[in-house]
């Protein structure tokens, strides 16, 4: 305590992390907080992330500290093309090289924090899992449950055709 | 180790749980879109189909949708700016089901003298001196009619032997390029000339052309020869069919032949007619010859090339005992740009197919019973086979077109009035029936759309199944017992979809435009 740069956050289930406050700045949900607290020994709960989550959040952000001011350049929402060309580095794979609950905790705790690099990368990862296999493949990788009816299928496959013989 | 039990609420969602979903589950619907956003049409149209949850997302979030409908449609996204994109999938469904109601678009040509190609009318006045090109108004995808006269007198020297009915021409609005043939029908002993001339500058030598004027290879010793011209970005691509055939292909702005080749049949001292060659890219042409598709690779530096030795032999499926196959003509038309103006959206250039025709007949029978055969080759089929290097031996039908290729059979062929014409990835076939009223014509019309990410609507037919009323048959798998013709069976996967219809129209014959037919 004391140190006026780093600052603790409290996980859900009570895990304390001491935080350089450069590197909790990342996420722009804690940056806000912390200008309304002012200089403060206070720590900060995070109520909707676990440790095991908050410990990768954190490696993640301690890692790409160096380059937050290049990604926290302007909101690029909705340019697909510069989003599906950019490609995720070796260290972000390795990164999310975690079982696949883990995988969406943490991308829904960089939602939740507001930490857009962490975000980008973590649906690039989910989108390089989909790519290129059938939709059978896909609901076996995220165990989703095929609720078309027969019906359904058949208009499904219908949409793509034209008029039959006449 | 992991809680798996812990909540997470969404920084917008306000309190929304999603306690009792794990993985894909716990994602709230921005985060969704944001994953579905990188994938490409392929993969978005796979998890269209996992499950409703993905369907409805999809459908409901315009920009995914959107890519959705440019996909199955055969189009990309064009720079017209200004239109939403929930007007443009309003306008991109609008055309998707006139096609499906079989409720094509059908517009008359302006008048009999005008030929169409690249979706263009053109014509050529001879008393003139002048080129007219029309491009009809396309009702989709915002592109206005224009119309261009281009005054030809500048053209140089003997500038009106040019205007002889067997001269040949092609035109490239986006490069304002005319390359105009002249076939010396009078004068034998001359070389046919290929002028490569400006369409603003009414008929100078265009401003980047290397030379005004390109030789082709030998004279034409023929009263009646024909040609062909095509224009592929920097290429020009000439097939003259005189005395012997004569193909070449020629980098317009720096003047260097890049691929030639000649054919005369030595046995039996016969020309082998009707070959001709196409430009598939930058690097790449493919000759067409009897029953095989040849691809050569073109050298940039022509001279230290090995063309001619090096290719890629690509064999047609095999015929059964005493059948014959002849080819008849061959078509590849790809979508141009449309630089004037800013359509919403254009058709998908990279998913062109060449279309050849074949006649197929047995030795024995009279020639009148021949069956035609239609092969539609996406050219991105062939080139995927430029990825290896080339082989002398003829790769077999099965190693490379089975999956990659559609094919089309009308047995029992006599008229010879049928009419083909292709454009993009689309193939029409047209079959005059009867003469009505006022000159107008009854056709029967077959659209083919041939690539990937189509699906047909019956599945795999055979020959019984088809409708004996149509003189069209559709076949997935020609088995014996439906055609004769081959050796084996032959198998033909590419995606494809169809639309059978009547129209009546003044001329003999459709010809298809990017988003309809013009009779």
């Amino acid at each position: 305590m004391g140190d006026s740069n780093r600052l603790t956050l409290v996980a859900s289930d009570g895990g304390k992390f001491v935080v350089d406050k450069e590197v909790v700045q990342m996420s722009v949900l804690l940056k806000n907080m912390i200008e309304d607290l002012g200089e403060t020994d206070e720590s900060i709960p995070i109520p909707n992330v676990t440790s095991p989550v908050l410990t990768k959040v954190i490696e993640f952000c301690e890692n790409h500290r160096t380059d937050a001011a290049r990604t926290d350049g302007p909101n690029v929402d909705g340019d697909d093309a510069r989003m599906r060309t950019a490609v995720v580095s070796d260290w972000d794979r390795q990164f999310f090289d975690v079982d696949q609950d883990l995988m969406f905790e943490i991308i829904v705790a960089a939602n939740y924090l507001d930490i857009k690099s962490l975000v980008d990368v973590g649906c690039k990862v989910v989108a390089d899992m989909i790519k290129g296999k059938s939709p059978q493949e896909i609901r076996d990788l995220f165990d989703i449950v095929n609720d078309f009816s027969p019906e359904e299928e058949a208009a499904l496959r219908k949409e793509n055709e034209w008029a039959n013989d006449r | 180790m992991l809680p798996v039990d812990h909540k997470i609420t969404s920084s917008t969602g306000g309190g929304q749980l999603f306690a009792k979903h794990r993985g894909w589950g716990s994602l709230a619907n921005e985060l969704r879109v944001h994953i579905l956003q990188e994938l490409d049409v392929t993969d978005l149209l796979s998890c269209s189909k996992v499950a409703r949850v993905f369907k409805t997302l999809i459908d409901d979030t315009p920009s995914l949708r959107y890519r959705l409908l440019l996909h199955a449609a055969g189009m990309r996204d064009g720079p017209g700016g200004g239109l939403s994109v929930l007007k443009r999938i309003a306008l991109l469904e609008d055309y998707e089901n006139s096609w499906k109601a079989g409720n094509i678009s059908i517009r008359q040509r302006p008048s009999w003298d005008y030929y169409e190609a690249g979706g263009l009318f053109m014509t050529l006045d001879r008393d003139q001196c002048q080129l007219d090109i029309l491009r009809p108004a396309s009702f989709f995808s915002g592109v206005p009619e224009t119309a261009w006269t281009m005054n030809l007198s500048k053209l140089p020297e003997q500038g009106h032997a040019v205007f002889d009915p067997s001269s040949r021409y092609a035109v490239d609005l986006a490069q304002d390029l005319l390359v105009l043939m002249e076939l010396p029908v009078h004068e034998p002993e001359k070389y046919p000339k290929c002028y490569v001339l400006s369409l603003s500058g009414n008929g100078a030598t265009h401003p980047l052309a290397a030379r005004g004027e390109m030789y082709l290879g030998s004279c034409l010793g023929l009263s009646s020869p024909k040609a062909d011209v095509e224009i592929v970005g920097d290429l020009v691509g000439c097939t003259v069919l005189g005395i012997n055939i004569y193909m070449s292909v020629y980098n317009w702005k720096t003047g260097t032949a890049l691929w030639y080749d000649s054919e005369w049949d030595g046995n039996s001292n016969k020309m082998v007619y009707h070959t001709r060659c196409h430009i598939l890219d930058s690097a790449h042409v493919l000759k067409i010859s009897k029953y095989d598709l040849t691809m050569y690779p073109m050298a940039a530096n022509f001279g230290t090339s090995t063309t001619g030795e090096l290719a890629w032999n690509l064999g047609m499926p095999a015929l059964a005992e005493g059948f014959k196959a002849t080819h008849r003509a061959s078509y590849i038309q790809r979508p141009r740009e449309t630089p004037d103006c800013s359509p919403h959206f254009e058709c998908d250039p990279s998913v062109t197919v060449l279309v050849v025709e074949y006649d197929i007949y047995h030795e024995s029978r009279r020639r009148q019973d021949r069956t035609m055969l239609i092969a539609i080759v996406p050219i991105s089929t062939m080139l995927a086979r430029a990825r290896v290097p080339p082989t002398t031996p003829k790769i077999p039908w099965e190693d490379w077109g089975a999956l990659g290729a559609r094919l089309v059979l009308m047995p029992s062929r006599t008229s010879y009035s049928e009419h083909i014409d292709a454009f993009g990835s689309r193939v029409v076939v047209s079959v005059p029936h009867r003469l009505s009223q006022q000159g107008v014509v009854q056709l029967e019309v077959a659209v083919l759309d041939v690539r990937e990410g189509v699906v047909h609507a019956e599945g795999s037919r055979s020959a019984a199944e088809c409708e004996r009323t149509s003189t069209f048959l559709i076949l997935d798998r020609f088995t014996e017992e439906d055609t004769p013709v081959f050796a084996r069976p032959v198998e033909a996967k590419m995606p494809y979809r169809m639309v059978k219809t009547w129209c009546e129209v003044k001329s003999r014959d459709v010809s298809l435009l990017c988003d309809g037919l013009c009779g």
